[in-house]
């Protein structure tokens, strides 16, 4: 009988299948608290279950959230989560330091296929309803900086990402440090992330104006090979991008020695590019490439490919690019019950991201309004001047005003 | 279209034969114009009888007669397309970042969506120009000061007396923050401090007896006789600034102290 009467009253447990945007289900579920059940992860797979950078992010997760259970079955392919309460607790005995507030977490080697910013982007979307400001470091072999196959630079998270909580007013106290740059293989790499801005409701977001691009700034860096393949990479892209607009500026950044796994041996060495365009409205597009170790590219390749990258990015339009889109739409679904609108480009409704948007939805946290963009109401000029006619689509997202927990009262 | 087109030039025809005859005009008084005829004034090669006579039906069989279209001199009347092109192949001068802007992108935060300030370097003016904006300067500054001076000019002959020329600079002086001429080198800045003191303590005690007086004889006065001179509080504590001596005077590396400070330090 007592087991009946807790069932009773314990959330009921949502289910999903699959490995899917298993990140992001995550993240909305420690959201809106409510507990998720994710089953047959990867079970007709070769490498059965959870891979390790997933684990690796659900530890992290443990750290960021009080009182959250993961439950992971033998073969890994089941997943029972239910979170806690967003906000680092230190613990007691070392509580008045504050170093005792920074979380460390550490990346193993196994997960360095895919950069840090798969851990930074859930990281940043959980941060403004904590209790606390978070401090955390990533480091360890598994911590890659620069763009990979699967995921973008830290540069790219730190210009085109962090800018799009400005939308929500949240300003203050952010911050995203590269104290050591690593590539892909190998890791080793080092970035403190800060984000002291806590909310209590993200306001409702209205951008429907996506501009005209204004300016081009971006970052080459070089990691442990000559800095002149920075002056590449920088020709490179300003041949394609010349000829479109004259305020262009990308800084090189040189690490001389790439950071090495282990104290002696010499870390993975690359290059790569991380471009931002800044439209007259402060809308952001960016691009992102960097050398890899499957295929051999040359610093010019890797210059135009990543300025190409960014004209295509620029041509799909909207006032959000498409690794931005769920980050904004995250946002806006834990804002007031309004609604709140945004322009997106056609080509970012991808399956995935379709699939974000249902997610919300059995989460039972907002809805999500889609129809399609016709010019502008009373504002001056559809952004293109009539070009993006019927490439652009307006998603409205009704918030259901749950906000943050840990700040009700305040 | 056509029939729009070739209406609006049968009209716009009217005004034209109108102009030929004011340029017949113009040209009889000063010489010919060597200028192109501007594009209406095309329509005065037709003569001025037969346009503004012809009816929009005239027009239509016209044009389904001649199709080739050699006479179809309608579209003759608009001015051709202006086309302007950019020249890509030399990039203009990359808009002039500051070192704060890069920095500020290079940081730790994420970047700030601050506007970068595109320089457009102003012509420099001719030597002509130059000279005559010394001239309109000099020019304004006149004009103000007669302006600002002009009630000591009402007798029309009186500025060039001494008495409104010292006036005149008087209030000059006095606009610019400085103390008028008379109290610098007037009678009250001769009389030495403690006459002076004796004299205003005197009016006072003139302007308080008639007060009183008044007062009790019931007469109501002015109000101007009635205010009080204002006295300044001189047991005000004194700020003496950071490290002075609050109790006698520090002169030449030694505290001076009369014989009052020190009866008031035994007191």
């Amino acid at each position: 009988m007592p087991s009946k009467q807790s069932l009773s009253t314990a959330p009921q447990i949502l289910n999903f299948t699959g490995s899917a945007s298993l990140r992001h289900r995550l993240v909305q579920a420690t959201l809106t608290g409510k507990p998720i059940k994710i089953t047959s992860i990867r079970s007709t797979s070769l490498t059965p279950g959870l891979l390790p950078h997933e684990i690796s992010f659900l530890r992290l997760l443990d750290s960021l959230t009080n009182g959250g259970i993961f439950q992971i079955s033998e073969t890994g392919t089941t997943l029972l989560y239910k979170p806690g309460l967003i906000g680092h607790t230190p613990s007691p005995n070392s509580a008045t330091s504050s170093a005792s507030r920074i979380i460390r977490h550490d990346i193993s080697a196994e997960s360095s296929t895919r950069g840090v910013t798969y851990f930074l982007e859930p990281t940043c979307i959980l941060a403004p309803f904590s209790k606390s400001p978070f401090h955390v470091v990533f480091s360890g072999p598994g911590c890659v900086t620069s763009a990979t196959q699967a995921d973008y630079s830290v540069d790219t998270f730190r210009t085109a990402i962090l800018p799009l909580y400005a939308h929500f007013n949240i300003i203050a106290k952010l911050e995203c440090r590269i104290t050591k740059r690593s590539c892909s293989p190998g890791g080793g790499g080092e970035v403190s992330l800060t984000f002291g801005h806590q909310i209590r409701l993200p306001p409702t977001l209205h951008l429907r104006n996506p501009g005209r691009v204004k300016r081009i700034r971006g970052v080459s860096y070089t990691i442990g090979v000559s800095a002149g393949n920075n002056q590449r990479m920088i020709h490179a892209a300003r041949e394609v991008l010349n000829q479109f607009i004259n305020d262009i500026y990308i800084y090189s950044e040189v690490v001389a020695r790439a950071p090495g796994a282990e104290g002696d041996k010499r870390g993975t060495p690359g290059f790569g590019m991380s471009l931002v365009a800044t439209s007259s409205t402060d809308c952001l597009y960016s691009a992102d490439w960097g050398s890899g170790s499957d295929v051999i590219m040359t610093p010019e390749e890797i210059g135009r490919g990543c300025a190409l990258r960014l004209l295509e990015e620029i041509a799909k339009g909207g006032c959000v690019q498409r690794i931005g889109a769920r980050t904004v739409v995250s946002l806006m679904m834990m804002g007031s019950e309004d609604v709140g609108r945004v322009v997106l480009g056609k080509g970012i409704f991808e399956e995935d991201f379709v699939g974000h948007l249902r997610d919300w939805r059995s989460f039972g946290c907002g809805e999500a309004l889609v129809k399609e963009w016709t010019g502008s109401e009373g504002l001056a000029g559809g952004g293109m001047g009539g070009m993006d006619e019927g490439q652009l689509i307006s998603l409205g997202v009704v918030g259901k005003g749950v906000g943050n927990v840990g700040r009700k009262v305040a | 279209m056509s029939l729009k087109r070739k209406r609006d030039g049968s009209s716009a025809s009217a005004p034209s034969s109108v102009d030929a005859v004011f340029r017949r005009h113009f040209e009889a008084r000063f010489g010919s114009i060597d200028l192109s005829p501007a594009p209406t004034a095309r329509e005065n090669s037709n003569p001025p009888s037969t346009t503004p006579t012809h009816p929009p039906s005239d027009d239509d069989e016209k044009d389904g007669s001649d199709s080739d279209g050699s006479s179809w001199d309608g579209i003759d009347d608009t001015p051709a397309p202006e086309v302007i092109s950019y020249d890509f192949s030399k990039p203009l001068p990359p808009p002039s970042t500051k070192p704060s802007t890069r920095r500020s992108f290079m940081s730790s935060k994420p970047p700030t969506s601050t506007s970068t300030t595109i320089t457009t370097t102003t012509p420099k003016p001719t030597p002509e120009e130059a000279a005559a904006d010394a001239e309109n300067l000099k020019h304004d500054l006149a004009l103000r000061r007669l302006l600002s001076e002009s009630h000591l000019l009402d007798n029309s002959l009186s500025h060039a007396s001494a008495r409104h020329r010292q006036q005149a600079l008087d209030a000059r002086i006095v606009a610019l923050g400085g103390t008028p001429l008379a109290d610098l080198s007037g009678a009250a800045s001769r009389t030495p401090m403690a006459i002076r003191q004796g004299m205003t303590r005197a009016q006072d005690r003139r302007a308080e007896k008639l007060r009183s007086s008044a007062r009790e004889n019931g007469i109501v006065l002015s109000k101007s006789q009635m205010k009080k001179t204002k006295k300044t509080t001189t047991n005000k504590k004194r700020d003496r600034g950071v490290g002075a001596p609050a109790v006698g005077k520090f002169r030449r590396g030694a505290l001076i102290l009369s014989r009052r400070d020190v009866a008031g330090m035994r007191a």
